[in-house]
């Protein structure tokens, strides 16, 4: 049985990531004789994750987001368990909790359970299974998972990173948010927008792309440099970019218009600055 | 010789743009370099060499290669830097740099047909 360490999140993703689109089965977490939880993978895609000593808190979740007491809740935990109904699906059913809100949940927790089951030990065994039972529109894709876990870590920066995303790259086909955290080795993703690459190791790669074109560029190039690499597409240009601001390293992939907007906002930007408008 | 004449021309060509290099990628050798006005040579140099790995973005696949590029830029408040492959040529890119108000779209156009103006008869 192949096992594979997993000290961070970013490896558990690339352990998916490696696995491929087509792998559907369960990622077993820690030693045989004392398992720490379950991630439940199907189509390349994470499902869902279960640690040890959290089997309550996506009900907790849950009531937080539908705004329902822990009582209510406790009795609708109950009465689904009595009738084997799962209680995500029975909350949407009757209209106490939106699907978004339902998929929200569950990412939350799956974030909460994978921070807990990955650690300097913890090994994890890949269990492939035949067929699948999830409902894709409620799994994850691995880059979708890593940003949240990021924007999870680091408090109040993903959201401001979000908004960053929003405001410089409005005609992006997609764009990322990194912070560099002297204790992490690679650029941590803590927000996306649009439609990122799919698997979290290519958004860590473009990170790391990102990061080492902004310092080589600031080593000949004055105050902070904007990185625009074109990339080979058969239909329309499309170029990679990469700059930093507000202590983050932004990095997003945009046709021709979308790369002139934020050359423009920037200089815009610098404009007021030189002048001393905030 | 004849890189170096070619070069000079088309730096005198372009008056907005203040110097030109032809870096080497595979060999990690700056070919040839032309500068004037208040371009600093070394900081010419330092973005010749820098051409590899701007010329270059992750790929997509699971793999960790890199995909080399056509073409690449780099702007700052005081300076604009274009790179382009010459094409049948891919190890060799040319470097252009023009003052930060230069219009980025004119320089990038200039650089590429410095490129292509070297490409190796078919």
């Amino acid at each position: 049985m192949h096992e594979v360490v997993l000290r961070s999140t970013a490896d558990a993703c690339a352990l998916v990531d490696e696995l491929g689109p087509g792998a559907i089965g369960s990622i077993e977490v820690g030693s045989l004789s004392e398992p720490t939880g379950t991630v439940f993978v199907e189509g390349g895609r994470v499902c869902w994750a279960a640690a040890r000593g959290m089997s309550r808190r996506l009900t907790e979740i849950l009531g937080e987001i539908a705004m329902v007491t822990s009582g209510e809740m406790e009795a609708l935990f109950r009465s689904c368990k009595a009738k084997h109904t799962p209680l995500g699906e029975h909350l949407v059913e009757r209209g106490v909790l939106r699907a978004e809100d339902f998929r929200e949940a569950l990412l939350r927790h799956t974030v909460e359970s994978l921070r807990r089951l990955c650690s300097a030990d913890a090994a994890g065994r890949w269990m492939p299974r035949s067929s699948g039972s999830y409902c894709p529109r409620f799994t994850f894709s691995t880059t979708e998972l890593l940003a949240e876990v990021g924007a999870f870590s680091h408090g109040a920066l993903g959201e401001s990173a979000a908004a960053l995303l929003a405001e410089q790259f409005t005609d992006a086909l997609w764009s990322a948010a990194f912070t560099r955290d002297p204790t992490c080795a690679y650029p941590m993703p803590v927000a996306v927008r649009g439609v990122p690459p799919s698997t979290a190791t290519a958004v860590l790669r473009i990170g790391r792309w990102a990061a080492t074109a902004i310092d080589m560029a600031r080593a000949y190039a004055d105050g902070e440099p904007f990185v625009c690499v074109e990339r080979a597409s058969r239909d329309e240009p499309r170029s990679l970019i990469a700059f930093h601001q507000e202590n983050l390293v932004l990095a997003g992939e945009s046709g021709a218009h979308g790369t002139a907007r934020i050359l423009n906002r920037r200089a815009a930007r610098r404009r007021r600055a030189d002048h001393g408008v905030v | 010789m004849e890189l170096e004449h070619t070069m000079k021309e088309a730096l005198a060509a372009r008056s907005d743009a203040v110097a030109l290099a032809c870096m080497d990628t595979r060999a990690g050798l700056l070919v040839g370099i032309e500068v004037r006005g208040d371009a600093l040579r070394d900081d010419v140099e330092l973005a010749a060499f820098a051409a590899a790995d701007l010329c270059a973005v992750p790929s997509q696949g699971i793999e960790g290669d890199r995909d080399e590029c056509d073409e690449a830029f780099v702007s700052s408040s005081r300076w604009v830097h274009a790179y382009a492959r010459v094409p049948g040529r891919r190890e060799l890119v040319f470097v252009g740099l023009a003052p930060g108000d230069t219009n980025i779209a004119l320089l990038r156009d200039w650089i590429r047909h410095v490129a292509e103006s070297v490409r190796p008869a078919a």
